[in-house]
Parts: structure tokens; C-alpha cells; sequence
């Protein structure tokens, strides 16, 4: 398997990713403050009736009532904005964290001596070259696993001529494996 | 038909990574309460002096308190809109970006992995460890160094010790199965 089979994330599903966050992130945090405008508005818009007296009195008793109520309609609308942020992240980022967790799997796996079948990232991930690196690694293992496996085998089809042949040929073998083997350090 | 090479399965549930989807979240979140503190304190300094000043001018004629508080009100909201949307928006692009940082090295260290440093460390971990599975590759790696480390003292044992031909040829089986270890 070619270790660069999908390369790095392209740009334009990058683009795509960060169109969507921002469209979704406008609209949420400017239905948010909308909310807040609707609460504060619903608050002011007490009709002022009598005279003068009666204005004083309504004004003041705004005033006084005041903090409450931005406190709370502010509090309701950190609630509302944070949850659609999480709500946001979430379905956002699992696009990352899918094949994150995915890999961490297969890490697993390999260190159970499990067989470690090839990672695929499924259609819309973002983070490929990381499947790829990891389906590199491992394939180049293999590749030079079935490489040694081959070289011994070949030593061994020798040996179906007599026993100095098959020992030379074996220890022949065992060189050039050592010097496969001393490229990983 | 050309075979797309990302199969479309889907996932049971989105949250699959608390720290790396719930981080984003919550710095957002933080950016979302101090600007939300920060303006609800100006909105109530302000707007009590504009009611306290009302009540004071004499001559009120609005229908509805509401035309003396309407400048400040927008003006406030449009200000922790701004900051809202400006701030959660650098929170996610700095949380993204040490997301993208941790698997930049890490593709790196597999890459090197794939040409044969097995041993050299995976450093330090990502900015803010969004990205935490360093200790697993590190893991692979050293396990994977020791099964060929294995096979390579076997290598030398037996191009050094003088073993007999039965004795060759049994560990001559073995290194054939130690080698199959490799990479399962």
C-alpha cells in the first residue's frame, strides 16, 4: 500500500470545514444576541402611563430591578450560546477525532499482536495524512518482513543440494539480512 | 464506477474524543462568559444612568422606556456580537491549529518510522495535549524495535557461534518465526 495513497487534506475540504464553522458560528452567535435584544426589549417595553410622578417611579424601579435582569438574560444566553458552541464542536470536530480514535484502535491492536489490517479514513475526514503515515509505516514493515521471509526461503531451496552448499548459502543469507536489518535503529 | 477510496460509514455516536472536541467547546465557552460579563457590566452602568437621567429630565414623553435605553442597548449588543463571533472564532482556529500542529509531528514520526527510526523519542506533547496518543506510537514503535531486535541478535548468534547442524538448523526455523512476528 502506497503510504501517500491519500496525501495530505485538501484545501478545499478544508475550506469547506471552515465555511461551515463560520456560517454555523454567525448564525449562533447572532441568534444569541438577538435573544438577548428580544429579552431586554420585552423588559423596556413597559408602557409609561400617568404623570410625572408615576414616570419617576416606573424609571426608578427599572433602574433598581435592573441588575437582575441583565444578569439573568445574560446568563441564558452564555447558556444558549456555549451549548450550540459545544453542540457545534462536536459534530464539527469529529471529523478530526473520528479517525484519531480510529488510529488509536489500530495502535492498540498492533501492540495486542492482533493482525493490523490497513486504516481507512471514512468519506469526509479530514486528517488522511495520518492514516496514510500509519498505513506507511506499517506497510513498509511488511514489506520488508515478506523481503527477510523470502531471503531465508531462497537460502533453503539450496539446501536441497548438499549440506556445505545449504550451509553456505544460509549463512550468505544471514549477511545480507544483517544488513537489511541494520537499517532500523 | 470509480470506487471512492474513503468508505461512507457511519459513526454511532459523534463525541468520540472528549478533550479534543469538548476543549474546543469550552474555550469557547470562556471567550463567550468574559465578553458576556464584560458587556452585561457596561449594559447596566449605562443604562442606569440613562433611566436615572429620564427620570430626572422632568419632561418624559416616550411611550415606553424602552426609547431611552434603545441606542446603548444596540450599540452594547452589536459590540458583544463582534466580540463573540471574533473571539469564538480565533478560540476554534487556536484550538484547530494545535490540533493540526500534534498531527503534523506525529505524521512525521510515522513517516520516520516508515524509514527506520524506531528509537528516536516523539517529543514533547502537542500544544495544550489536544492531540495525546503519543505514548501509544512510542509503544508500537518500542515493541516493533524489540521484535527486530530480536531477530537481528539471532542473526548474529548465528553467524557467530559455532553450532552444530541440527543446532543451526532449529534456530534457522526460529529466526523464520521470529521474523514473522514482525509486523503481524
Amino acid at each position: 500500500m502506497s503510504p501517500t495513497r491519500w496525501g495530505r487534506t485538501s484545501p478545499a475540504r478544508f475550506d469547506a470545514f471552515w465555511r461551515r464553522f463560520l456560517l454555523s458560528w454567525l448564525a449562533v452567535s447572532g441568534l444569541g444576541t438577538l435573544f438577548l435584544f428580544l429579552v431586554l426589549y420585552q423588559f423596556f417595553s413597559s408602557p409609561l402611563t400617568g404623570g410625572y410622578r408615576s414616570v419617576f417611579y416606573t424609571l426608578r424601579h427599572l433602574a433598581e430591578s435592573l441588575a437582575s435582569v441583565v444578569a439573568l438574560s445574560m446568563l441564558a444566553y452564555v447558556l444558549l450560546v456555549s451549548g450550540a458552541a459545544g453542540l457545534l464542536c462536536i459534530s464539527l470536530l469529529y471529523k478530526i477525532a473520528g479517525p484519531i480514535y480510529g488510529l488509536e484502535k489500530a495502535l492498540e491492536n498492533c501492540l495486542d499482536g492482533e493482525t493490523v489490517k490497513p486504516f481507512f479514513v471514512r468519506h469526509g475526514d479530514l486528517v488522511p495524512e495520518l492514516g496514510a503515515a500509519f498505513n506507511g509505516f506499517v506497510g513498509r514493515l511488511r514489506e520488508d518482513r515478506q523481503r527477510w521471509i523470502r531471503m531465508l526461503e531462497n537460502a533453503d531451496r539450496l539446501c536441497l543440494q548438499d549440506r556445505e552448499t545449504c550451509r553456505a548459502e544460509r549463512e550468505k543469507a544471514l549477511a545480507e539480512l544483517e544488513i537489511l536489518l541494520s537499517r532500523y535503529r | 464506477m470509480r470506487q471512492s477510496p474513503h468508505p461512507h460509514v457511519r459513526r454511532r455516536s459523534k463525541l468520540v474524543n472528549l478533550r479534543l472536541q469538548g476543549g474546543a467547546a469550552i474555550r469557547i465557552a470562556v471567550v463567550v462568559f468574559v465578553f458576556g460579563t464584560l458587556i452585561a457590566f457596561l449594559l447596566f452602568r449605562d443604562i442606569r444612568q440613562a433611566l436615572w437621567d429620564a427620570s430626572y429630565s422632568g419632561h418624559f414623553t416616550f411611550p415606553t422606556p424602552f426609547r431611552v435605553v434603545e441606542g446603548i442597548l444596540v450599540r452594547r449588543l452589536v459590540v458583544l456580537f463582534a466580540l463573540v463571533f471574533a473571539g469564538g472564532t480565533l478560540a476554534f482556529f487556536w484550538h484547530v491549529r494545535g490540533i493540526r500542529r500534534g498531527i503534523s509531528r506525529l505524521v512525521e514520526v510515522l513517516k520516520a518510522s516508515a524509514m527506520g527510526d524506531l528509537s528516536s523519542p516523539v517529543g514533547a506533547p502537542s500544544p495544550g495535549g489536544i492531540i495525546d496518543f503519543e505514548s501509544e506510537i512510542d509503544d508500537v514503535r518500542s515493541y516493533t524495535f524489540g521484535l527486530i531486535d530480536d531477530v537481528r541478535e539471532e542473526v548474529e548468534a548465528l553467524r557467530t557461534s559455532v553450532l552444530s547442524a541440527d543446532e543451526f538448523a532449529r534456530r534457522w526455523e526460529g529466526l523464520k518465526e521470529k521474523i514473522g512476528r514482525v509486523s503481524p
